[in-house]
């Protein structure tokens, strides 16, 4: 179990150094040297140099990634421009915010579209699925931001029964007022993803119910009900496991869009502040920081798919 | 003797030949068996043909009328107007030339790429081939709406950008998908004929293997058009897209948030037509193929 | 000995994009109490979609049993059941066995539970008693260290273990007949024979009533005790194993036969097959299905379905050439073949 952990680690280690020369090689084709950042009026050359000497901007752009690479290890992703704070502190700041924003939607989602695949697959072509199926296809085409601004003038601004954004009330902090500021947020972020696990979940549960083994459990007289909660439902629900790793990429870029409408405090508000006045360190900081959920999500979900599946449990044993 | 037992041969008849129909055939087939599918096919037929008659509009799409600021929708101004006097119709008309454009460029080139690469990569194997794939693999795994935040916000985007851009982020699935269709062409006895023959990799590659991908890169293109409008609606709703004064339906939707608690027609209007196009690219997608599978049983 | 089973007048169709498919065109036999029968054709020929019909594992739609079949299992009309009625039958009263075990056993699910379900789904004992039960049946269809057995999932199995587990979940309910699709077809050779006296010694041991489905005629030589010959959708000839082996009448068993590889042919000679390839079965043919591939094709096989005739008691063959008319009743197709 550790080696299969420390594999998948090592794996996904190529993705976090691309990303990185990515946003360094962004940072360099920037507009501008990253030393004007620093400087103020009046400055003298010798003093100029010695702030970049300060901020490795000094030698090759080899050396300047490397210097800025050793830095971003030791959790030091520079200092913004704006706000004149150390990056990662500002992330931080921002994090939970984001965090239980994706983990909401991620459970509604979880929760909205287990039973409706399931109950789409097992209609196949009858009229259930084909309302299942479009309602999914509109969830997979409606673009988020749009819903988002539907759903704020609905609810929000005619019905007044959601606040139209943000986290807390005014000079109110309780667990019941973010969560109802979290409604809409996060049901409109989860509606996208909702709709794809929807349709993975339907045609999951089609080609398993074809399987042998149904058949097999079917002529050992086994019920119809206890054959697909038994047998079907776990293997269906398994791989969803992994198409959850691999849709995180989805959330991190939705949650972007969600926060930022909701006015919502997490890194995606932070990171369109940051564009707005051009604060790189905290843009880059941004691509990093999303970069590392997206990482552990997938990282959590592998793990999580092997525990649960003795056919790969049994592959690390081997190994 | 009987006649009825004189001994005859009896010559086969060949059945095969009614399963075949053709990539046209099949396609229209479909449609004609998908009710849901031939609707959208008629939603994109007069969407596009919406966006090409744009200039039959009265109104010219940038005519600012301060007297006939945020009105509501009127015979006179279907959609209303917008908060220069614009009337909305027409604005959302050109907005689909821009929308329409954008997706199905950068679907062209996302399609080529893809294609060119997932072929390659299949044909060559090996080496070549792992290589590819854990580089598409970890293309795929990038955040890209992220990243084209990121280009977009620190070079101010053009409409070519855009394109290409989108382009770039998206070939991922079609380089899937044509890789594991060559695989499996790459077994097929013409192409190892041809290669007996001595026909150049290229010719192979050109002439017998990406002819007979196209039902696959059809359903691929279709879906892919769906995802690049959707991308380039969000980028341009978050201003980091297309840039005024030309808008697509996203950057529409950017200019109607300021006005949604007044004139909330603004914002239903270009997020109507953005899903219908998108859901019909999907549909239809998806319709072609389960339609077009090799030898699937029907 | 009594019949258990009556097939009579069987008929089952798919409904198909391409039309309806008559897989199965009216099919009369029966099998008697105890013994092998085995059925055997090519491919498609409605084999396993009428083991499929007496195991109740037609799907409607696509599939369909036509008005005025009939599968009498102990004096009862089994097309009759109800859901809940098929559902007590499957498993306790008849069982079945797939080709190929690794799929038809379920990839998460350990082999306890696997043999478990059945016997709790038909007899009404503790967990621990069906525990000892299951470790008995493994016990049986003798697979060593059967304690270890149990936890283990289907893919930790050898293809020959699989397919004993697969018997050992089929036995598990008691049931009166074991229908064995295709039970040795994804085996290695040795492991075929194996599995195939396994089956005979468990018959002799629980007297069950087996109908093997298959198309490798060794295995059915050395098992059956009746065989039927099927050819796309209906019976050809039918008769106990002497009779179908050394007395044939029907010209495509004599191809069959004819056709399976034999040890004792020189290496000179070619394999032998048979030419051309089955009908269609969504427009078949008005006469005898296989005419078109028949050496001894007359006129009327192709206007008009050969009547049945019997030689000796339980033989029968369906074909023109034994129509009191034809003149060829006498006929040795192992000169003919020549």
């Amino acid at each position: 179990m550790k080696k299969y952990i420390v594999k998948r680690v090592i794996g996904l280690i190529p993705l976090l150094l691309v990303v990185s020369i990515f946003s360094f090689l962004i940072l360099q084709a920037a507009p501008g040297s990253p030393i004007d950042n620093y400087m103020q009026p009046g400055m003298t050359e010798d003093r100029i140099e010695a702030l970049k000497e300060e901020y490795g901007l000094n030698g090759s752009i080899a050396e300047q990634y490397w210097y800025w690479l050793k830095h971003v290890l030791q959790g030091d992703m520079g200092t913004s421009i704006s706000k004149n704070r150390p990056v990662t502190e500002l992330i931080a700041e921002r994090l939970p915010a984001t965090v239980s924003l994706m983990g909401a939607s991620l459970l509604i989602s979880i929760v909205c579209s287990i039973p409706l695949g399931l109950i789409a697959g097992l209609h196949k072509d009858r009229p259930m699925d084909k309302v299942i199926s479009t309602i999914t296809y509109f969830g997979i085409s409606i673009p988020p931001f749009w819903i988002a601004m539907i759903s704020v003038i609905i609810f929000a601004i005619k019905l007044r029964c959601f606040p139209t954004g943000g986290m807390h009330s005014l000079d109110v902090e309780s667990t019941a007022d973010t969560l109802w500021h979290m409604v809409l947020p996060a049901c409109v972020l989860s509606l996208n993803h909702t709709a794809v696990y929807t349709k993975y979940i339907r045609s999951n549960t089609i080609s398993q119910l074809e399987e042998d083994y149904v058949v097999t459990a079917v002529s050992k007289g086994t019920n119809k009900n206890i054959i697909l909660f038994c047998h079907v439902l776990k293997n269906c629900l398994l791989p969803i496991i992994t198409l959850i790793g691999m849709n995180i990429a989805g959330l991190v870029c939705g949650s972007f869009i969600i926060e930022n409408i909701f006015s919502w405090p997490g890194i995606g508000r932070l990171c369109m502040e940051a564009v707005g006045g051009r604060d790189y360190p905290v843009i880059m900081g941004y691509t990093m920081f999303s970069c590392l959920i997206l990482i552990v999500g997938n990282l959590v979900a592998d793990v999580l798919y092997a525990v649960a599946d003795p056919r790969i449990r049994e592959g690390m044993g081997r190994k | 003797m009987d006649k009825r037992f004189q001994r005859v041969k009896v010559q086969e008849t060949n059945t095969e030949a009614r399963y075949e129909r053709g990539l046209v055939g099949d396609i229209l087939h479909t449609l004609k068996g998908n009710r849901l599918a031939m609707l959208c096919v008629v939603i994109l037929v007069i969407i596009t043909l919406m966006a090409i008659l744009a200039p039959l509009s009265p109104y010219d799409p940038d005519a600012q009328d301060y007297m006939a600021i945020l009105q509501p929708p009127s015979s006179e101004h279907w959609f209303g107007t917008d908060e220069l006097g614009r009337d909305y119709f027409t604005r959302a008309l050109y907005g689909g030339r821009i929308s329409l454009t954008v997706g199905f460029l950068s679907m062209l080139l996302s399609v080529t790429i893809g294609t060119l690469i997932g072929t390659f990569s299949g044909y060559m194997g090996g080496k070549v081939d792992t290589l590819l794939m854990r580089f598409t693999d970890l293309f795929m795994s990038v955040p890209s709406m992220m990243l084209m935040v990121v280009i977009n916000a620190i070079f101010p985007p053009k409409l070519y950008s855009v394109i290409i851009i989108l382009g770039l982020f998206e070939w991922c699935q079609v380089a899937r998908i044509t890789r594991a269709e060559t695989l499996a062409l790459k077994q097929r006895d013409y192409v190892i004929a041809a290669k007996h023959l001595g026909a150049s990799h290229k010719r192979i590659i050109f002439k017998h293997i990406i002819p007979n991908m196209s039902s696959s890169i059809i359903v691929a293109g279709s879906l892919a058009v769906a995802r690049a409008i959707l991308t380039e609606s969000a980028l341009s709703f978050l201003g980091l897209g297309v840039q005024l004064p030309k808008a697509s339906w996203g950057t529409m939707l950017q200019s109607a948030q300021m006005y949604m608690t007044d004139v909330p027609t603004l914002a239903v209007f270009p997020g109507v037509f953005i899903m219908l196009t998108v859901f019909s690219f999907n549909i239809l997608g998806d319709a072609l193929r389960v339609a077009l599978e090799p030898k699937m049983i029907k | 000995m009594k019949n258990l089973i009556d097939v009579k007048n069987l008929r089952v169709s798919y409904h198909t994009y391409a039309g309806e498919v008559q897989s199965v065109r009216g099919v009369t036999f029966s099998v008697q109490e105890g013994e092998t029968l085995a059925i055997v054709g090519e491919s498609g020929c409605g084999k396993s979609v009428t083991a499929k019909t007496i195991m109740g594992l037609i799907a409607t739609p696509p599939g369909e049993i036509k008005e005025g079949s009939e599968v009498v299992l102990d004096g009862k009309d089994i097309l009759k059941q109800t859901e809940k009625e098929w559902e007590a039958y499957r498993g306790a009263t008849c069982s079945m066995i797939f080709q190929d075990a690794l799929t038809s056993l379920n990839p998460t699910m350990n082999v306890e539970k696997q043999i478990m379900e059945n016997i709790r789904n038909h007899y009404p004992v503790s967990k621990e008693e069906a525990r000892k039960e299951t470790l008995h049946m493994l016990e049986l269809v003798g697979i060593p260290d059967p304690q270890a057995c149990m936890k283990k999932y289907p893919h930790q199995l050898s293809g020959g273990m699989r397919q004993r587990v697969m018997i050992a979940i089929a036995l598990a309910g008691k049931p009166k007949v074991l229908i064995a699709d295709e039970p040795t077809t994804a085996l290695d050779v040795t492991i075929q024979a194996q599995i195939i006296d396994l089956m005979k010694e468990l018959q002799k041991k629980l007297g069950t009533t087996i109908i093997l489905i298959t198309h490798d005629l060794g295995v059915v030589a050395n098992i059956a005790d009746h065989i039927v010959v099927m050819y796309s959708g209906k019976i050809m000839e039918k008769g106990d194993v002497r009779q179908i082996f050394y007395g044939h009448k029907h010209p495509y068993t004599w191809a069959l036969l004819k056709a399976a590889p034999n040890l004792e042919l020189s290496n000179k000679q070619p394999l032998i097959s048979i030419e051309g390839t089955p009908p269609d079965l969504i427009d078949p043919p008005k006469g005898c299905p296989f005419a078109a591939r028949c050496k001894y094709c007359m006129n009327i096989c192709t206007t008009e379905a050969p009547e049945e005739y019997e030689f000796e008691p339980g033989h029968t063959a369906a074909c023109w050439l034994y129509h009191p008319e034809s003149g060829y009743a006498d006929i040795d197709f192992s000169r003919e073949g020549e």
